[in-house]
């Protein structure tokens, strides 16, 4: 038995060091005030012009001893440490096998050849820490959020080497995720928002990987088996396709020698093949999916850029104005608030390893439902033509200045930021450079960016409801991902856990005027870590 | 033991969050208070205003009255018409939003710091001078807050199944209608009621105004004074009490709609920290839960999910920050080929446990780990700050409840959690609802096609007497 000290005195040096940490500090914990800048924004009609300051964040890097690319901002305001471990791993490598990388992420940290998955679930959750996973189109990885004590520390950062170094197969454990991920589709093929995206996916990709689900379908996922994840796991989790981000209350030096426990946890390897190039839509495409609903799920889009691109500073912002910003957007405006046609509304941009998709979606009651997509077709055809005015502009750019520092209020967001820069090797200044790209953008841009990347391509338009003449029913669609992609930072108060674990008691019991919508441009590689509590 | 209390004793200022992170709280003239919290991470700074109204505080044939009059708060004023109060916060890189719960209506942007004043303004202007006059504008909302309820709850089995779960479980407290509303209930509300309510409840001195990020709290009570001071008082109403009738006997409620996973809600009823003169039940309960939920190695993951796989999700739900009494839910879905009636004897076993046998020090203890570790993951967020100290303020309690409430998991013992378990963990007194999935396609089995509007009528009645949520609701448009 281990010997334990005395847990009220250990729990008030806790508080004692956030006296420490919260009531002494006062400066800005993670950045410097950039020059200001003072011709580049078009100062806006109040009387305060814009002053495009942003975080400089002096994220340190190096290659571990065998090297593993590792990541690291030190930010001592809070006891905190936040890990992630970054991998090339996503479901667009499932190949013949879908759900293959869903199912291999969820067994790790589950066994070891000396450890169950009660001892290991034990050990971390005796240190306070929270262990997370999860995976995308492009990622999978594993996230740890631990205190920064030097007990808790340590020994959280040495079990989660542990168990990746010394991972074990178990039969038990692999059926047992299996039917917790099989429980996950049979959930998601009751939602007709995951029913609609699955369906929208599958059209805008066609034969590319992307149009498969991440957590692959019924039927795929029975048929996978042990040594398929095994496999997947020493091909794709190793040292050289993976990026680690130390971010937190730790020196240098224990960033340094955590990194080296990592590095002695994965074997070398291979670094995946670059993706299939995506190919757009040949054909206009409009698909129907009946669905026992009392709404009419819709959504319009295509493929359109890969991250990295540099149009994507015009392409989000004219992205902001149609329907990126809430309640302020353009969508918002014609269809919720002078027609009163939908809750939510809104268009989305998800530049991703290749081209990453756009989409408008909102929801309506079915017999609104043509109405709706008329008046969004129109005014999508609209906005291509003529683009934001001036004054949009100016007020988007204006948000995003302030949106940016928002992306950037806390250790989770910020380790969340690092990780997608990290991971899809955007400079190590990408985040010093942003506002000035964006301010850098004029109509001219916005119009030919939407022009180029939606106006001249062909589009796919998804619904999914009751069509009342539709003889035969599409069979039942089994499958689905997450919303788009996880949402991130800042966390959207007041959001109804709609979009969470659908499994979980969703109880809808604070509902926000406005569902949350994503914030700018920083999407999530791997979420932030769940929290027990 | 007593060793313990000497030492809390000893070290009482450090126990309390509110001297460690310079939490201020006053009171202005017109009774609003105004908690401002510093953190200086960053430039920016999260403006919310609680109101103590919510859909608690409504009565029958009038419910989803908060939830409505939030949407209609961003319609303007005379000096902020339209859309212009969404379109400055946009403007000066600002982000808001509302939210409506049981218990309480809150209002929040999330901005640089400079800007301070002009949410400030903002706010204190719709707390006083919103134009309700505009029948189209109404008219409008109201089918959005529709759109929104069928977003929410209509299409989504687990939510319908939850809102017939809370319709059984409370019979005189209001917290048996979600904060949505019955769609009757919204389709027939007037702007008069919308009007009304306003007028009622929307006054200083049922607000709490906080304010939390790179600020110094003499220069916001300033500004706070400068805005709202000049704001009238109302005279309140007084809430009727609407306290649950004590439960005698079983309750059951099936929902039958289109499904592909059947799920299972287990109701007690239990004390919160607003009412209860033992702080300690609401600690041993949030023990209880962290014994039992508290992660991937808590009781129900490890012998339900992993040991005898009866489960495929297990989990409770408890949350001692409401108005008055409320419940304890345990929720899940049984494991291929496990009989609704196992998975709820599996869960009910579980319960049994708590009774029978002392959980050992290294549960209660993991489990009081994780409690304080969050307590600190907590700080990382300012919206979760808010949130807290929002939602204490809002019932009734002080935001300073929080550091008692700390104090108290600290000295829950095994015992307690056994006391706890035994006085309300009673089966013979639960509320159970059971969603039974039918086919998502019936035309496959050769059945009638369902049409769009039916689902929610889907409910049949179940042959039990004691069920309340048996009555069909209205149909959707």
């Amino acid at each position: 038995m281990i010997k334990r000290r005395n847990p009220i005195s250990r729990n008030i040096w806790w508080l004692l060091a956030i006296v420490i940490v919260l009531g002494v500090t006062s400066n800005y914990y993670f950045m410097k005030r950039m020059p200001e800048k003072t011709a580049q924004t078009p100062s806006h009609e109040t009387s305060t012009p814009a002053s495009p300051v942003g975080p400089v964040l002096d994220i340190q890097t190096w290659k571990t001893t065998r090297g593993l690319d590792t990541f690291y901002l030190p930010i001592e305001t809070l006891p905190i440490v936040d890990i992630q471990l970054v991998f090339s791993a996503g479901s667009v490598y499932d190949g013949a096998n879908p759900g293959v990388a869903q199912l291999t992420n969820q067994i790790i940290a589950k066994n070891t050849s000396q450890l169950t998955t009660d001892a290991i679930t034990e050990r971390f959750e005796s240190l306070g820490a929270q262990l997370g996973s999860s995976v995308t189109r492009d990622a999978a990885g594993m996230s740890l959020r631990t205190l920064s004590f030097d007990d808790e520390r340590s020994q959280s950062i040495a079990l989660l080497s542990e168990v990746l170094r010394d991972i074990a197969f178990s039969e038990t454990t692999f059926s047992l995720e299996k039917q917790q991920l099989l429980t996950q589709l049979a959930a998601k093929a009751q939602s007709p928002q995951a029913q609609s995206l699955k369906t929208f996916y599958t059209k805008i990709y066609g034969a590319h990987p992307y149009a498969s689900p991440v957590t692959g379908t019924l039927e795929s996922v029975n048929a996978i088996n042990l040594a398929q994840v095994r496999e997947f796991y020493y091909r794709y989790y190793n040292l050289n396709n993976a990026k680690l981000i130390i971010v937190g209350d730790v020196t240098r030096e224990e960033a340094q020698q955590m990194a080296e426990q990592f590095d002695a946890a994965l074997n070398p390897g291979e670094i995946p093949a670059p993706l299939p190039v995506v190919e757009l839509p040949a054909a206009s495409i409009v698909e129907h999916v009946q669905f026992p609903s009392t709404q009419k799920h819709i959504l319009i889009g295509l493929p359109t850029m890969e991250k990295g691109n540099p149009d994507f500073f015009a392409f989000y912002l004219g992205n902001e104005i149609l329907g990126g910003s809430g309640l302020a957007s353009q969508l918002f405006q014609v269809v919720r608030e002078e027609q009163g046609l939908a809750y939510s509304v809104s268009s989305q941009l998800l530049p991703l390893k290749e081209k990453g998709p756009f989409v408008i979606s909102l929801q309506t009651r079915n017999d609104a439902s043509v109405v709706a997509l008329d008046l969004v077709q129109e005014h999508l055809a609209h906005f291509i033509e003529k683009g934001p005015t001036q004054d949009e502009l100016d007020k988007a750019k204006q948000n995003i200045s302030g949106q940016f520092l928002m992306a950037f209020n806390s250790n989770a967001a910020i380790t969340q930021n690092i990780a997608v820069l990290a991971f899809y090797h955007l400079p190590l200044d990408y985040y010093n450079h942003y506002l000035e790209k964006m301010n850098a953008v004029t109509l001219f841009d916005i119009r030919r960016a939407f022009n180029t990347y939606v106006g001249s391509q062909h589009k796919v338009t998804v619904t999914l409801g009751m069509e009342e003449t539709q003889p035969t029913p599409t069979a039942p669609a089994i499958t689905q991902e997450p919303l788009i992609e996880p949402p991130v930072y800042p966390p959207q108060l007041g959001n109804a856990s709609a979009n969470a674990n659908p499994l979980e008691v969703s109880a809808p019991e604070i509902i926000p005027v406005e569902p949350p919508v994503n914030p700018p441009q920083l999407d999530a590689v791997t979420p932030a870590p769940q929290h027990a509590q | 033991m007593r060793i313990l209390l000497g030492l809390l004793l000893l070290t009482q200022p450090l126990m309390s969050f509110g001297n460690a992170i310079q939490t201020h709280e006053y009171k202005l003239e017109n009774d609003l208070t105004l908690i401002v919290r510093p953190d200086h991470r960053a430039p920016i700074a999260t403006v919310q205003v609680w109101y103590k109204v919510g859909s608690s505080y409504e009565t029958n044939g009038n419910t989803g009255l908060s939830h409505f009059l939030e949407h209609m708060m961003f319609k303007g004023t005379p000096d902020h018409p339209g859309t212009t109060f969404t379109d400055t916060i946009y403007a000066i890189g600002g982000d808001l939003n509302a939210f409506a719960a049981f218990d309480y209506t809150g209002y929040y942007e999330i901005l640089p710091t400079e800007y301070l004043d002009t949410a400030l303004a903002l706010e204190a202007d719709r707390m006083q001078n919103l134009i309700m006059t505009d029948p189209d504008i109404f008219e409008k909302e109201k089918q959005v807050v529709l759109e929104e309820r069928r977003m929410r709850i209509t299409d989504q089995p687990i939510s319908l199944l939850y809102e017939r779960y809370l319709a059984t479980a409370f019979n005189s407290s209001p917290y048996r209608v979600l904060p949505i509303g019955w769609h009757d209930d919204i389709a027939a509300t007037t702007l008069h009621d919308i009007k009304y309510w306003y007028d009622t409840w929307y006054a200083p001195n049922n607000a709490t105004v906080i304010i939390i990020g790179d600020v110094q709290p003499d220069d916001v009570l300033q500004k706070v004074k400068h805005y709202f001071e000049p704001i009238a008082r109302k005279s309140l109403p007084t809430l009727k009490p609407q306290h649950e009738i004590k439960p005698l006997g079983q309750k059951r409620v099936t929902v039958r709609v289109p499904a592909t996973l059947p799920y299972l809600l287990m109701g007690f009823h239990t004390p919160v920290l607003k009412n209860t003169p033992v702080l300690w039940e609401p600690a041993a309960l949030t023990l209880l839960s962290g014994i039992l939920d508290g992660g991937e190695s808590a009781r129900l993951s490890k012998n339900l999910i992993r040991g005898s796989r009866i489960a495929n999700v297990a989990s409770v739900d408890y949350d001692p920050y409401f108005r008055d009494q409320n419940l304890l839910t345990l929720s899940g879905v049984p494991a291929e080929g496990v009989s609704m009636e196992r998975f709820e004897a599996a869960l009910l076993a579980q319960i049994d446990l708590l009774k029978t046998e002392l959980i050992t020090p290294e549960e209660l203890e993991r489990a009081r780990k994780q409690f304080m570790a969050s307590e600190i993951y907590k700080l990382d967020s300012i919206d979760a700050q808010a949130y807290e100290i929002g939602s204490l303020e809002s019932v009734g309690l002080s935001w300073e409840v929080s550091n008692e409430f700390l104090q108290e998991i600290l000295l829950v013992t095994p015992e307690q959690v056994q006391q706890v378990a035994k006085k309300y963990l009673l089966p013979e007194l639960m509320t159970v609802a059971i969603l039974e999935p039918l086919a998502l396609y019936p035309e496959q089995n050769n059945a009638e096609p369902t049409a769009p509007t039916v689902i929610e009528n889907k409910a049949l009645p179940t042959n039990n007497p004691e069920t309340h949520a048996a009555q069909p609701t209205p149909l959707a448009p």
